[in-house]
C-alpha cells in the first residue's frame, strides 16, 4: 500500500511538495481553511479536508485539527512546510505521540534551534557567534552592553522573523529599546526572553543547507540571501559571490559542526553573518525554506525527496561526494504589495502567464482569476532561474520577471527588475543595505505604451462589462471600443467624444 | 494630449482609430491589456488611477513602473526636492508613496541652530524618500 503524507500548509510550498509525494509514490493530503475553499494546492492532493476558520490560528496553527485531519485521512506522514508549525517543537512530539511520522527534526533538536540563547551557546562550541548573551534584567542588560560596546542588538530568544529586534546606539537608548522589544517579543512569541549582542552593522546574510540523517551530515553549499527588506529576504542567490573557496569550506564546515553538535536530523539550514572576511554563527532554520529550489538547482538534489527518505527512516540516498555545485541559481520572492508603498495588496489576478525555459523554475499556487486571500503570506510566487554562470543567470531572469504576466495585482517584480540592473548587485557588492540605496528601474522603451494606456479611455459608455468585472475595478476592457467605435480626444473639453 | 511619463513629457493623440506620439503616427496594434508596436508587445499589468488633484496613475507594464500624469494639471514631475542649506534631517514627514500637497512641510532641516520647514513645491506622490533621519545634508 502506499503511503499517505498529509501536508500541514498551504499555498505554494504545499503544492512543492505534494509533487515530490507523486514522484515517489506517497499520495499526498491536503488541508485548507474557508479562505482556501480554492486554493490550488488542494488540487495537486489526492484527497483534502475542510479544517474551517480562515486566520491562521483558527485553521493552519490548529494542532487539534491537523492531527486529527491527519487521523481521518489514515496518514502516515506530516509534512509542515515553511512557516505556520513548522518549527514548532510540541506538533513534531504530538505527532510522535499519535503515531504519525513527522517530516522534520527530531522534537529534541527543534527545542534547541528554537531557543536562540540556547543554540548560541552550543554553537560557540564550534563556530564562531558574535559577542552577547540572555539579558536577567535591566542593570544586567546595560553591563552587558558596556562590556561588548555599542552599538549593540537586542533579539528574542524565542523569536525570528525580525520581531522583537531593536539596533541601540548609545545606553540612552537602552532602556527604552529594552521595554518595546520586550512587549513585541511576548506578544509575537509568548515569551519576554531577550539576548544582547554586538550589532555586525550592513553585514551579508550567508546561509548554508544541510541534510543529515541518524548516521550522517552533509552540506549542498550556500546561500546568500542578503538582499532583504525589513530583515524578509527577497533575492537569494548560490553560489555566494563574497566566498573564497577557503572561506566556504570554513562557514560548511562549522554547519555541519553545529548541526553535529545539536543532533539535528533532516534539512536545515545555519544562518551566519558575514563581514569583513569573517563569519558569526546566527541560528538554526529547522525547516526547509522558502530559497531551497537555488539550492536544488545548483546541486540537482530534490531537497524534500530527501527529507522523505530520511523521515521514512531509510535515511539519504546521496553522499557528501555526490554533491557538486554547478552554475549559478537566483531566487526572486514575488510578493503581492503596492511597489511603492509596500502595503501587501489582497485582489484578483485577472491573467497570469508564466515564463517556461530552460532553467526557469516558478513555484506558485496562483491562477488565473485567483482571488488572493488577505489571511497568509504575500508571498505569491517564486522564481528561480539558472544559468552556466552568474550573469547568464542574472540576464535570465531579467528576460523572465519581464514576460511574468500577473494581471491585476501589483508585486514585487518591478522591485526585482530594480535590483537586478542595480550595479551593485551585478558585481556582487553588496549588503542587507542594498536597498536603502536602490533606484527605481524603468525601461525608456515602456514610456511611449504606458503613456498610450493612459491616454486610452477607461469608461466610455460604449464599453462593455462583462458581469464578473464588476469586482474587478482596476481596468475594464479599455479597448473595447477601439474596434467599434472613433472616439475623439477633445482637449479643450478634456473628455472623450465620439 | 501632453503626458508626463516618469521624467520624459510626451504629446500623445488619438484620432480615430490613428494614434501620434510627438507628431509621428504609430503603426500600433491594441488587445485588451496589450499593445503591440515594432517587434515589441507591452503588457498593463497593473493601473492605481491617479486623483483629482494632478496626482499621476502608477502603471506597471512588462514588470515596471511607471508614473503618469496629464501635464496640463499642472503636476510636474519632479526630480530631487534638495537641502537649501548645509545641516541635518531632523525629521521627515512623509513616506515612500505618501500623497502631499503643494506647500505642505514634508521634511525639517536643523541647520545654525534652526530649523528649516522643507516644503512641496507641488501636489504630487513621493516616489522615493533618498534622506534620513539625522542625515548631515547639503
Amino acid at each position: 500500500m502506499p503511503k499517505k503524507l498529509l501536508i500541514a500548509n498551504r499555498g505554494e510550498i504545499a503544492i512543492r511538495v505534494a509533487r515530490t509525494c507523486t514522484k515517489m509514490d506517497i499520495k499526498p493530503c491536503a488541508i485548507y481553511s474557508d479562505a482556501d475553499k480554492n486554493s490550488l494546492h488542494v488540487k495537486y492532493c489526492d484527497e483534502s479536508i475542510d479544517i474551517g476558520g480562515s486566520n491562521p490560528s483558527e485553521s493552519y496553527l490548529r494542532l487539534d485539527k491537523i492531527i486529527d485531519a491527519a487521523k481521518r485521512l489514515g496518514c502516515d506522514l506530516i509534512h509542515p512546510g515553511y512557516g505556520f508549525l513548522s518549527e514548532n517543537p510540541k506538533f513534531a512530539e504530538i505527532c510522535k505521540k499519535e503515531g504519525l511520522i513527522f517530516v522534520g527534526p527530531p522534537f529534541e533538536a527543534m527545542s534547541v534551534s528554537g531557543d536562540k540563547a540556547r543554540a548560541r551557546k552550543i554553537a560557540s562550541k564550534v563556530a564562531p557567534v558574535v559577542d552577547g548573551q540572555e539579558i536577567s534584567n535591566e542593570s544586567h542588560a546595560m553591563t552587558l552592553a558596556e562590556k561588548i560596546g555599542y552599538p549593540v542588538i537586542l533579539k528574542a530568544v524565542e523569536g525570528g522573523g525580525g520581531r522583537g529586534l531593536r539596533i541601540v546606539n548609545s545606553p540612552e537608548e537602552l532602556n527604552k529599546a529594552l521595554i518595546s522589544s520586550i512587549n513585541e517579543s511576548t506578544i509575537s512569541f509568548g515569551s519576554g526572553r531577550i539576548y544582547i549582542e554586538k550589532y555586525v552593522q550592513n553585514p551579508r546574510h550567508i546561509e548554508v543547507q544541510i541534510l543529515a540523517d541518524h548516521l550522517n551530515v552533509i552540506q549542498l553549499g550556500e546561500r546568500e540571501c542578503s538582499i532583504q527588506r525589513r530583515h524578509q529576504k527577497l533575492i537569494e542567490e548560490s553560489p555566494s559571490v563574497a566566498l573564497t573557496s577557503e572561506m566556504r569550506s570554513a562557514i560548511t564546515k562549522a554547519a555541519i559542526a553545529v548541526m553535529k553538535e545539536i543532533q539535528y536530523q533532516n534539512a536545515g539550514t545555519v544562518e551566519f553573518l558575514f563581514k569583513d572576511g569573517k563569519f558569526y554563527f546566527m541560528e538554526v532554520n529547522a525547516r526547509i525554506q522558502v530559497e531551497h529550489p537555488v539550492t536544488e538547482a545548483v546541486t540537482r538534489v530534490d531537497i524534500v525527496e530527501q527529507q522523505l527518505n530520511i523521515a521514512l527512516g531509510n535515511g539519504l540516498s546521496i553522499r557528501q561526494d555526490d554533491i557538486k555545485i554547478r552554475g549559478h541559481a537566483i531566487e526572486c520572492r514575488i510578493n503581492t504589495e503596492h511597489p511603492l508603498t509596500f502595503v501587501p495588496f489582497a485582489g484578483t489576478v485577472k491573467k497570469l502567464v508564466v515564463p517556461t525555459g530552460d532553467g526557469i523554475r516558478v513555484d506558485t499556487a496562483l491562477y488565473s482569476g485567483y482571488s488572493i486571500p488577505v489571511f497568509y503570506d504575500s508571498l505569491i510566487a517564486k522564481m528561480i532561474c539558472f544559468g552556466n554562470n552568474r550573469i547568464e543567470a542574472i540576464e535570465k531572469m531579467k528576460t523572465s520577471l519581464k514576460s511574468f504576466r500577473i494581471s491585476g495585482i501589483p508585486s514585487t517584480i518591478p522591485f526585482h527588475i530594480s535590483a537586478l540592473n542595480d550595479k551593485r548587485f551585478v558585481e556582487g557588492k553588496y549588503d542587507t543595505s542594498f536597498i536603502e540605496k536602490m533606484a527605481p528601474f524603468s525601461s525608456k522603451d515602456g514610456e511611449i505604451p504606458a503613456a498610450i494606456f493612459y491616454v486610452l479611455p477607461k469608461k466610455t459608455k460604449f464599453i462593455k462589462v462583462e458581469e464578473n468585472e464588476e469586482y474587478d475595478p482596476w481596468m475594464k476592457s479599455r479597448f473595447d471600443w477601439i474596434n467599434t467605435f472613433d472616439v475623439m480626444y477633445n482637449n479643450n473639453t478634456n473628455r472623450w467624444i465620439r | 494630449m501632453k503626458v508626463q511619463v516618469n521624467e520624459t513629457s510626451y504629446d500623445v493623440d488619438i484620432i480615430g482609430q490613428k494614434i501620434r506620439v510627438n507628431d509621428t503616427e504609430l503603426s500600433i496594434k491594441l488587445n485588451e491589456g496589450e499593445i503591440t508596436f515594432g517587434e515589441n508587445t507591452f503588457y498593463l499589468d497593473f493601473v492605481q488611477e491617479g486623483g483629482e488633484e494632478g496626482e499621476p496613475s502608477l502603471m506597471i507594464v512588462n514588470g515596471m513602473t511607471y508614473l503618469i500624469s496629464k501635464s496640463s494639471f499642472g503636476y510636474k514631475q519632479l526630480k530631487d526636492i534638495k537641502a537649501p542649506i548645509s545641516g541635518k534631517v531632523k525629521d521627515i514627514f512623509a513616506e515612500a508613496g505618501s500623497k502631499v500637497k503643494e506647500g505642505q512641510t514634508i521634511a525639517i532641516i536643523e541647520a545654525m541652530k534652526m530649523e528649516i520647514q522643507i516644503k512641496s513645491p507641488s501636489a504630487g506622490i513621493v516616489k522615493e524618500i533618498k534622506a534620513y533621519k539625522d542625515q548631515p545634508v547639503k
